[in-house]
């Protein structure tokens, strides 16, 4: 066959498994945006039908009848807040540390933390339970913020970063009068920006949709995230109708779908400093 | 007086000696060069000095103080880095500013010291860029700009030129020394692995390996009264020849015995190398030094031509004499030269070295 | 300038070299405290309190009841239970270990290949790819309790995916969700569908750093694109695999949110979604038994850490 032929039938064999898979992936997140707009006889009809009609909001009105709705979505933003901010103060200072400053221990240390990484969450749940509930912080966001302020990969992914940053840099700082403290307010966290937007997305994400820590830590209704809100008021039993339930999945999953469509190139390729570690 | 001063100083990372027992004086305002072979501790001589390493052993003095106890930031040292290492996020007028900035020095007082540098440098126009945006040539003078600025006493550079590209490189070899020497005034020391720009740019220089220093002394004295086998095959392109041999007497007469024939050693070198017949001697020749002849010529040396290199002005002339190992020599004239030719050599009979084979030290 | 006494010379860098140094440390451990600290409480210190817990009786408020092995017997009573062919309500860890156990032998491989087919084909230098990369990601970054949610739905008996289904296998059309033969399959197929874009990623930044040279030499020696893929990209993601499959692992066997909202807390039809992650949950928060929570989570961190060291033993190529 000529090579030129065989390389267009090659792309377009490329395009067809791309589609394909495109299509599998992306089809639960079209199908749900449209039943939305439908009632929920149409949404269950079978065949499935693509063209909402008649046009209708009311699975979204259904939703914000729920009272506690906005409350949830507010809690989320709450925990997810402190997560990110937690995370950029306490492990850009402690990425830093690991990385440009020695001290007796920091190799075992680091590596102590690193192996956390690989300790299923199951196994520290419940005494870490009991820690929250000593601390009178049980069903309070701030008990359970306490929890991940301080993940493990987000320092390792600081440390890899300034790591990478050039010795000399911090050598020049040191002749130019900065000491360690300095340092890492002069130069390591302005330098640090790519890293610290990096880490300050995937803790977004993982707060806006954790479920089994706020399951655990948070008690009553008003305090609880969204998915821990939806997970109990979308207990199939409660309702007739499923649609009004789709239109809260895609009202809750907005936020992180929005900003993974924004960010999508810096998030793809941040995967690739935090991948490989082990 | 800023004259800088390294007292028996040793470093070791380790159970590496990178700074091995070093001693070197480098006196007020001179231009001082440590040149040598990577990983010989020359750039860990130079951080020692600027206080970013820490020695084991030893005495650094800078001006009349021992500085081993001071922070770097207090031993009125400045420091260009071999990739400049300017703060990526920070604009030059921003990169120049910060060590005035972290050393307190009021805004109006900053500014205008920062413009005179800038204006010094012809870096002016740039003051609002970032270093990304800056050529290379740029770059190293807004480091060298950040390095005048707090007006230090001693200037380190560790291999400012080696990312520069060839052409730059020669002009800045230039400049630099004129900038540092001739208007600044300032005692320098300058770290750097390329020969040329040791030669071209030092007062004195010092050639250091394994940690320690082989020789100091002025470009001219290294090259023409190396006192080892190292800095003699260190110093010089190409690499100066080495005929390794017993000292022999015949009938008066010194010679060396190489195996395949003896060279006879001139007489003006009877004198030093008397002591040493029947010893294993190295005699260095350089490729500048050596004749050769396509005919024979009395009292000249047999060998065979193995490869030659044109350079243009002039060819480098590979031969060998026992077909093991090959020596160089330049010639100019090379028309008839053919591989495996036979061909007669002959050293310039008034500069040739001898060392000892055992200790390496050149005999004189 | 007259040299100092030796008695001097040896000791003073050495006192410089310690005041740094304490100086570097004490700005360390500054920085580090809080981030290690937290880390250390709640992770190592959780930890060892979760075996020392394993040992006793408790209910959260009274004394604690030292009990020996007696925490570890129950479980090892439920398995026996369940291996005789008890009622799942009776044997629950049973149910929920047998259940996490097909789960993972199905969902593991399943998104690991799938996750290296899609790297393969999103690694093309072709036009659009960035939206392909997207669509796969996009999943990995929505709410597991929302897609399961969404899923629900479309598994029911007249749902979308039993309408696609017919254009492959028609007749097939099973009540997924409510069928205990098939809702341990549909909460795999979620999984997998969720998290196979994430470990796509992984995989893509792994064949990014493979030198194009490679690849043209192997072209020159005359290797077509499948041998290609068998000779050289393969063995090259190797450790690239391993961390996914242990990553993977690490995950399948504590799967917990789409169980819990896909099959509720009690495992579903039949127990066929209930897993360990959702038992020990009930021992710990439901019939407050902490301790036999914490021996289960311990035989939980066990089985997780023995199939992962054994799957890196076997499969880890030494250390680039």
């Amino acid at each position: 066959m000529n090579p030129r032929v065989r390389k267009r039938l090659w792309v377009i064999a490329t395009y067809v498994v791309l589609s394909f898979f495109a299509f599998i992936y992306l089809v639960p997140f079209i199908r749900s945006f449209i039943a939305s707009f439908m009632t929920w006889e149409q949404a269950s009809a079978y065949p499935p039908q693509w063209i909402p009609n008649p046009f209708t909001l009311i699975n979204y009105v259904k939703l914000f009848r729920l009272e506690l709705f906005p409350r949830w979505i507010l809690n989320t933003a709450i925990y997810a807040g402190i997560i990110v901010a937690g995370n950029i103060v306490l492990t850009s200072m402690a990425g830093y540390a690991f990385a440009r400053l020695s001290f007796p221990g920091r190799d075992a240390l680091f590596s102590a933390l690193l192996a956390l990484l690989m300790v299923p969450a199951f196994i520290t749940l419940v005494p870490n339970y009991i820690i929250i509930y000593r601390l009178g912080l049980i069903d309070n966001i701030l008990g359970l913020a306490l929890l991940g302020i301080a993940n493990v990969s987000s320092i390792f992914l600081m440390r890899q970063y300034f790591l990478s940053l050039p010795q000399e840099v911090f050598d020049a700082a040191r002749l130019d009068g900065c000491g360690p403290v300095k340092a890492y307010f002069y130069i390591a966290l302005p330098l640090a920006k790519p890293a610290l937007g990096a880490v300050a997305v995937y803790q977004f994400l993982g707060a806006w949709n954790a479920f089994l820590g706020p399951l655990i830590f948070l008690r009553s209704p008003e305090n609880f995230t969204l998915p821990v809100g939806l997970s109990f008021a979308f207990a199939r039993t409660m309702w007739t109708e499923y649609t009004p339930i789709i239109a809260g999945s895609l009202v809750a999953a907005a936020p992180t779908i929005l900003l993974f469509i924004v960010l999508n190139k810096y998030l793809i390729r941040g995967i690739a400093i935090t991948a490989g570690k082990g | 007086m800023a004259r800088v001063l390294l007292k028996n100083v040793t470093k070791r990372f380790g159970s590496v000696v990178a700074v091995d027992n070093v001693r070197l004086e480098v006196k007020d305002k001179e231009f001082m060069v440590l040149l040598g072979p990577s990983g010989c501790g020359k750039s860990t001589t130079l951080r020692l000095i600027a206080g970013l390493e820490t020695p084991d052993e030893g005495e650094i003095w800078i001006g009349d103080r021992i500085v081993n106890e001071v922070d770097p930031t207090e031993r009125n040292v400045a420091m260009v880095f071999q990739s400049y290492a300017l703060y990526p996020h920070m604009t030059v007028y921003q990169n120049i500013e910060f060590p005035l900035k972290m050393a307190r020095v009021p805004k109006h007082e900053r500014h205008r010291r920062v413009i005179e540098v800038a204006r010094f440098l012809g870096i002016e126009d740039l003051l609002n860029r970032y270093p990304r945006q800056l050529s290379g040539g740029q770059q190293q003078r807004v480091a060298l700009a950040r390095a005048i600025v707090r007006e230090p006493e001693v200037f380190l550079l560790d291999e400012p030129l080696s990312n520069l590209d060839a052409k730059l490189r020669i002009r800045m070899r230039f400049e630099l020394r004129k900038l540092l020497h001739d208007e600044l005034k300032v005692t320098t020391i300058y770290v750097t692995h390329d020969q040329v720009e040791a030669m071209t740019m030092a007062d004195r220089i010092a050639v250091m390996n394994k940690g320690r220093i082989q020789q100091v002394g002025s470009p001219r004295e290294v090259f023409e009264k190396p006192q080892n086998l190292f800095v003699a095959g260190f110093i010089g392109v190409p690499p100066m020849n080495f005929l390794e041999g017993t000292l022999v007497e015949v009938e008066g007469r010194i010679k060396l015995d190489l195996g395949e024939y003896q060279i006879e050693v001139p007489s003006n070198y009877w004198s030093i190398l008397k002591n040493h017949v029947g010893r294993t001697i190295v005699m260095g020749v350089r490729p500048q030094d050596v004749y050769i002849s396509i005919k024979p010529v009395k009292g000249w040396y047999k060998a065979i031509i193995v490869g030659y290199e044109p350079l243009g002005t002039e060819t480098y002339i590979h031969f060998t004499i026992d077909k093991k190992k090959d020596y160089i020599a330049i010639a100019k004239d090379v028309d008839t030269i053919r591989l495996g030719m036979e061909v007669y050599w002959h050293p310039n009979p008034n500069r040739l070295y001898f060392f000892d084979k055992n200790t390496g030290k050149a005999l004189y | 300038m007259k040299p100092k006494p030796f008695s001097q010379l040896s000791s003073k860098p050495k006192r410089l070299l310690e005041k740094k140094k304490y100086r570097e440390a004490l700005s360390a451990l500054l920085l580090i405290s809080l981030a290690a600290g937290l880390n250390i409480v709640f992770g190592y210190f959780a930890m060892f309190f979760a075996f020392y817990l394993s040992f006793f009786k408790w209910d959260y408020i009274g004394p604690m009841e030292f009990v020996g092995l007696k925490n570890y017997e129950v479980i090892v009573k439920d398995i026996i239970r369940g291996l005789s062919g008890a009622f799942y309500t009776f044997a629950p860890f049973y149910t929920g270990l047998r259940n996490i156990l097909l789960y993972t032998a199905i969902v593991v491989p399943v998104q690991t290949i799938l996750a290296i087919i899609l790297a393969v084909f999103a690694n093309q230098k072709i036009k659009g790819v960035q939206f392909y990369k997207v669509a796969y990601f996009l999943p990995a970054v929505t709410c597991p309790v929302i897609v399961a949610l969404i899923f629900i739905w479309l598994f029911m008996k007249n749902g979308f995916i039993n309408y696609m289904i017919q254009f492959i296998a028609p007749g097939f059309a099973p009540d997924w969700i409510n069928d205990k033969n098939y809702l341990l399959y549909a909460i795999a197929l979620v999984a997998i569908w969720g998290t196979s874009g994430h470990f796509m990623v992984s995989f893509l930044a792994a064949l990014q750093s493979i030198p194009r040279d490679v690849y043209e030499a192997a072209m020159l020696d005359g290797a077509g694109p499948f041998r290609r893929f068998i000779y050289i990209t393969l063995p090259l993601l190797r450790p690239m695999i391993v961390y996914v499959v242990v990553m993977g692992l690490i995950g399948a066997l504590q799967m917990f949110d789409l169980a819990w909202v896909m099959a509720g807390s009690s495992g579903g039809p039949g127990g066929a979604g209930y897993t360990i992650a959702l038992d020990i949950y009930n021992e710990a928060f439901i019939k407050l038994r902490p301790g036999v929570a914490a021996a289960k989570s311990v035989f939980l961190f066990f089985l997780i850490f023995i199939t992962t060291y054994v799957f890196q033993k076997k499969y880890r190529v030494l250390p680039r």
